[in-house]
């Protein structure tokens, strides 16, 4: 499993580090406004979620799954190992975002706990869009799976930023103190749940 | 000693095409050429083998066991190489060494994998992107042997090569072999590369085996009989596997025992047949 995840950070190194750079902009950027730093917190998660859609895409054209299942690797393996780069990415992109957090509030004297909430929600929404996004793309392959992919992450983030710059009639407190109870539990349901469903896929493939 | 491969009634059912009744044996310390047309089923047959496809019937054992309950085993003793390299673009070989130590574990030999990149002048600090198909093809057998696997599956591993590189590889191959426990199962439809190293021979055409011998065998026993039209007309159908007509209007006949077709017919002119005529002969031929 190690070598796999290797291979996938490794194959992706420039690609990161342009990630990277990208981000270390907009950080710059932001930090001499007053913009909202939720839109750095989001852009940071669903990045590096593309990292893994990524990843698939690279084997795929490099028949990478046929080739590795002739050496001493479970087609589970195979799986988690992609399952395992988004949660890592995931959390790497947190980690970014949570500095631009930290950053606003120091520099900005921006709320801190309303931006650690903003960003553990982004983190439970990726890996959410992953836990849908990740079957589609086992069953389909990553060409034929695009058009869900842009569904997935279009409607959400349209429907959030919309609601968020329109100022729409948001629900009480209550109601988002439940959502931030619910989110992560979800979202540990539902990627487990998603990893499952992405071996049984998986296992039937014809490589 | 045991077989390294054993496959026994393999079925799988396509849209347009299916593998029928496929049984064949390569016995321990052998190389098996596994020839025929592109499109005949060798590579189907080999991704059945590993597991990559699931037959609907029949049975498969990889040195000895089944795939199924011992694929690690099993996967960890052997090498494929497949008619292309599918490794990363973006990588170079210290990661493909690095990556490839972490899958295989203690087995991975980066001092055999080292010998093998310089052996074969592959450049250490290039991406695989900039590779020619050739030292592609060679960055893939490197890796399969550095593991010091029992048996190699080659999959059209020589093909689309120009013929000094393949003389290179199929040193190699004969390097492999030297050892009485290593075996390979060859496929290619190059049946020059099959007539320098293989001891035994199987045939596949329209998925199904057509025949699975000693190439020896093979070589001294079929013949092509090349008669007139008038010296066709007095052989029996049985005497002769398939038939070809000649520009002139002669028949060519392949025949299965040269000595016994001789003497019968010793009037008509036989000469020894190739893997190629063979070949030919099943797939352009009519029957007998």
């Amino acid at each position: 499993m190690s070598g796999i995840l290797y291979k996938d950070l490794m194959n992706l190194r420039r690609y990161l580090r342009q990630l990277v750079l990208v981000f270390v902009v907009l950080l710059a950027i932001f930090s001499f406004s007053d913009s909202n730093y939720s839109f750095i917190a989001a852009y940071s998660i669903m990045l590096s979620m593309m990292t893994v859609i990524s990843s698939l895409a690279y084997d795929e054209q490099a028949h990478w799954d046929k080739y590795a299942m002739t050496m001493p690797l479970s087609r589970k393996m195979l799986v988690g190992s992609k399952y395992l780069l988004g949660l890592l990415v995931a959390l790497a992109g947190s980690v970014i975002a949570l500095i631009s957090v930290v950053v606003g509030a120091v520099f900005a004297k921006q709320d801190i706990l309303e931006g650690l909430s903003v960003v553990a929600s982004c983190l439970c929404v990726a890996l959410l869009m992953l836990s849908i996004l990740l079957p589609f793309i086992y069953k389909l392959g990553v060409e034929k799976a695009r058009m869900m992919m842009l569904a997935v992450f279009l409607i959400p983030t349209l429907f959030i930023l919309a609601a968020s710059r329109l100022g729409l009639q948001m629900p009480g407190d209550s109601f988002w103190f439940g959502v931030i109870i619910a989110l992560p539990i979800v979202t540990v349901a539902g990627y487990l749940a998603s990893f499952w469903v992405s071996v049984r896929i998986f296992s039937k493939k014809e490589l | 000693m045991k077989n390294a491969i054993e496959v026994q009634h393999l079925n799988k059912q396509f849209p347009g095409f299916a593998l029928q009744d496929i049984s064949f044996t390569v016995p321990g310390g052998s190389i098996m050429g596994f020839v025929g047309e592109n499109g005949a089923g060798k590579t189907t047959t080999i991704k059945a083998l590993l597991g990559l496809i699931q037959p609907d019937s029949g049975e498969t054992t990889l040195l000895g066991l089944p795939l199924a309950g011992n694929e690690k085993e099993v996967k960890s003793q052997i090498g494929v190489v497949f008619d292309e390299s599918y490794f990363h673009d973006n990588l170079t070989l210290g990661i493909i060494d690095t990556m490839m130590a972490h899958i295989f574990g203690t087995l991975w030999d980066k001092a055999e994998f080292a010998a093998l990149c310089t052996r074969f002048a592959l450049p250490a600090k290039k991406t695989i992107k900039t590779f020619s198909r050739g030292m592609k093809m060679k960055l893939s057998i490197a890796a399969a042997l550095a593991h010091h696997p029992k048996l190699l599956i080659l999959d059209e591993a020589t093909s689309g090569l120009d013929p000094i590189v393949r003389d290179e590889i199929l040193d190699v191959f004969y390097e492999f072999i030297q050892d009485e426990e290593h075996s390979i199962l060859f496929s290619s439809h190059i049946t020059s590369d099959l007539e320098k190293i293989a001891d035994y021979v199987t045939f596949i055409h329209k998925g199904r085996i057509v025949f699975s011998r000693n190439k020896d065998v093979l070589i001294d026993e079929y013949g092509i009989a090349r008669c007139t039209a008038a010296q066709f007309d007095a052989v029996q159908s049985g005497d002769y596997l398939r038939r070809r007509t000649t520009g002139l209007g002669g028949k060519e006949l392949l025949v299965k025992d040269r000595a016994a077709f001789h003497a019968l017919y010793p009037d008509i002119v036989l000469d020894g047949a190739s893997i190629e005529d063979i070949m030919l002969f099943y797939v352009k031929g009519e029957l007998a």
